[in-house]
């Protein structure tokens, strides 16, 4: 008899106005301590092997996606190509003029400088240690800017190694799995990245905007920044090697009274159509600038070698830095 | 656990789609974004289950979509989880059947819906400090990318509308033999 109104408030339960509230409070309560325990543990811990293990089993679908989706990114180049008028070819026969010419006086400076080099012992600006990759995927979400790419731990590569292309430095590795790797491109908000103007030296702070552009800040205005100077990764803090192309600067305002310039930096390429890169698995002890009682993310890149390993390491860097390239070519 | 009602047919429809969007999320998500508007095929499974199946089926159903969005990205683990979670409770609250019966109002809850999910996580992203400008962030990003989420779910809805109605009247016809 005791029995009877239990089994009546059992009926009543379930006839609740909001069907699934408490299955929503369960699962709200899993969802906030997902949401501590991922952001309180490192990058060992359970949560992120668990995601980094996934990763490692959706990177081949995604390559499927990726490759079948090709056609159809091509799509806006394709029609934009495909209607050139008469104003932009002659421009681009001029330019392709002026380049020529322009290749011309850097090969000469460059046996110039070889030579030079030779003569002083000097390391090249850009011997490095290069792994090719090719990339794979994008952000899924609207959030991030980057890439992801096909190799991974496995192949050598680390947290916070940087990412080229052809042209210039594009990203930084912000996150790893066994064969794949997340590269948050230089126009994402959270990157940044010391750089210089190539004529005057001006150093300063490159980071992406929300619109996908690029800023550089911290310029002072006592320097001479003007449209179409080259900007250079700096190579301060260790974390990038110096003296890879970023963009050329595209504007450059002055407000009253401001210590610094506003500068706008244009990427000559669509950052997001980038097919295949080069991570730098190690940097030259001399790209490296360390900010005195700064800690460097990418410290456990270099190394202490004496002069003569050092110098037998650049011939070696120098060497699979064309086995790279004639990689990245094969690919 | 998730309500598959009792007609095989529909039970069936409902578990290939939702293993569809799962793998057109996997790979073509990436893909699929148009300047920064990105659509979230995991929205529309949880609102599918939602709208289709209840509010106790939308809450699993969001929450497991929104863990496996969440495996997909880079924004805090557990935060597209918790958004899912709740829009899989608020979709099967409205009604029940809605993409049988009012297919239209099913493609303009999942816009609202989605609005309101990526305005949470958008807000969330906006307070941690991973995103700096607010106005973009919801006119460039949020905005955007609930418009052309809701632009996917107008194919899916109206092709399970068809499979439901196709799925009900063979019942009824069995059921009047």
């Amino acid at each position: 008899m005791a029995i009877k109104p239990n089994k009546q408030k059992r009926k009543f339960r379930k006839q609740s106005a909001f069907p699934g509230l408490r299955l929503l409070v369960v699962f709200v309560a899993l969802s906030f301590v997902l949401l501590t325990v991922y952001a309180r543990e490192g990058e060992t811990g359970p949560i992120h092997t668990i995601k980094s293990g996934i990763s490692n089993v959706l990177v081949p679908v995604q390559h499927v996606g990726y490759t079948l989706s090709t056609p159809f990114r091509a799509l806006p180049n394709v029609l934009k190509n495909a209607t050139p008028d008469q104003a932009s070819l002659t421009e681009l026969q001029e330019e392709n003029a002026q380049l020529k010419a322009e290749l011309a006086q850097h090969e000469e400076s460059k046996n110039e400088l070889k030579r030079l080099q030779d003569l002083l012992g000097l390391q090249s600006t850009y011997a490095l240690q290069t792994k090719a990759a090719r990339v794979i995927g994008g952000s899924t979400d609207a959030w991030n800017r980057s890439v992801i790419i096909n190799k991974g731990s496995q192949d050598g590569l680390a947290l916070n190694m940087p990412v080229v292309n052809s042209y210039g430095l594009i990203g930084q590795i912000s996150e790893i799995n066994l064969n794949s790797a997340t590269v948050r491109l230089i126009t994402d908000e959270k990157s940044g990245v010391s750089a210089m103007i190539q004529a005057s030296r001006a150093q300063g702070i490159i980071t992406g905007n929300p619109d996908g552009s690029l800023s550089l800040n911290y310029v002072t205005v006592d320097s001479t920044v003007v449209r179409g100077d080259v900007v250079l990764s700096a190579g301060l803090g260790g974390s990038y090697p110096r003296g890879l192309p970023i963009g050329e600067v595209s504007s450059v305002n002055r407000d009253s009274n401001a210590l610094y310039y506003n500068i706008q930096v244009k990427i000559p390429y669509d950052i997001k159509s980038v097919e295949e890169v080069l991570v730098i698995t190690k940097l030259n002890d001399a790209d490296k600038q360390p900010i005195a009682g700064v800690k460097n993310s990418d410290e456990q890149l270099s190394g202490e070698t004496s002069p003569a390993a050092q110098s037998q390491e650049t011939t070696q860097a120098q060497t699979e830095r064309g086995s790279s390239r004639e990689q990245g070519e094969n690919h | 656990m998730l309500n598959l009602g009792t007609d095989p047919h529909e039970k069936t429809t409902l578990i290939v789609v939702s293993l569809i969007l799962l793998l057109i999320q996997i790979m073509f998500g990436p893909q699929a974004g148009i300047f920064d508007a990105h659509p979230n095929f995991m929205l529309l499974l949880a609102c599918m289950w939602g709208f289709s199946r209840g509010s106790e089926s939308g809450v699993i159903a969001g929450f497991l979509s929104g863990l496996a969005y969440d495996i997909m990205v880079n924004t805090p683990f557990g935060l597209m989880t918790l958004v899912l979670t709740i829009a899989g409770f608020l979709s099967g609250l409205l009604q029940r059947n809605l993409i049988s019966t009012d297919p239209k109002l099913a493609v303009l809850l999942t816009l609202g819906l989605s609005i309101l999910a990526e305005f949470v996580v958008g807000i969330f992203i906006f307070v941690l400090g991973l995103e700096g400008n607010i106005i973009y962030a919801l006119f460039g990003r949020m905005i955007a990318s609930s418009i052309y989420t809701s632009l996917c779910a107008i194919p899916l809805v109206f092709i399970l509308n068809k499979f439901m109605r196709d799925s009900q009247s063979s019942q009824l016809g069995t059921r009047y033999k």
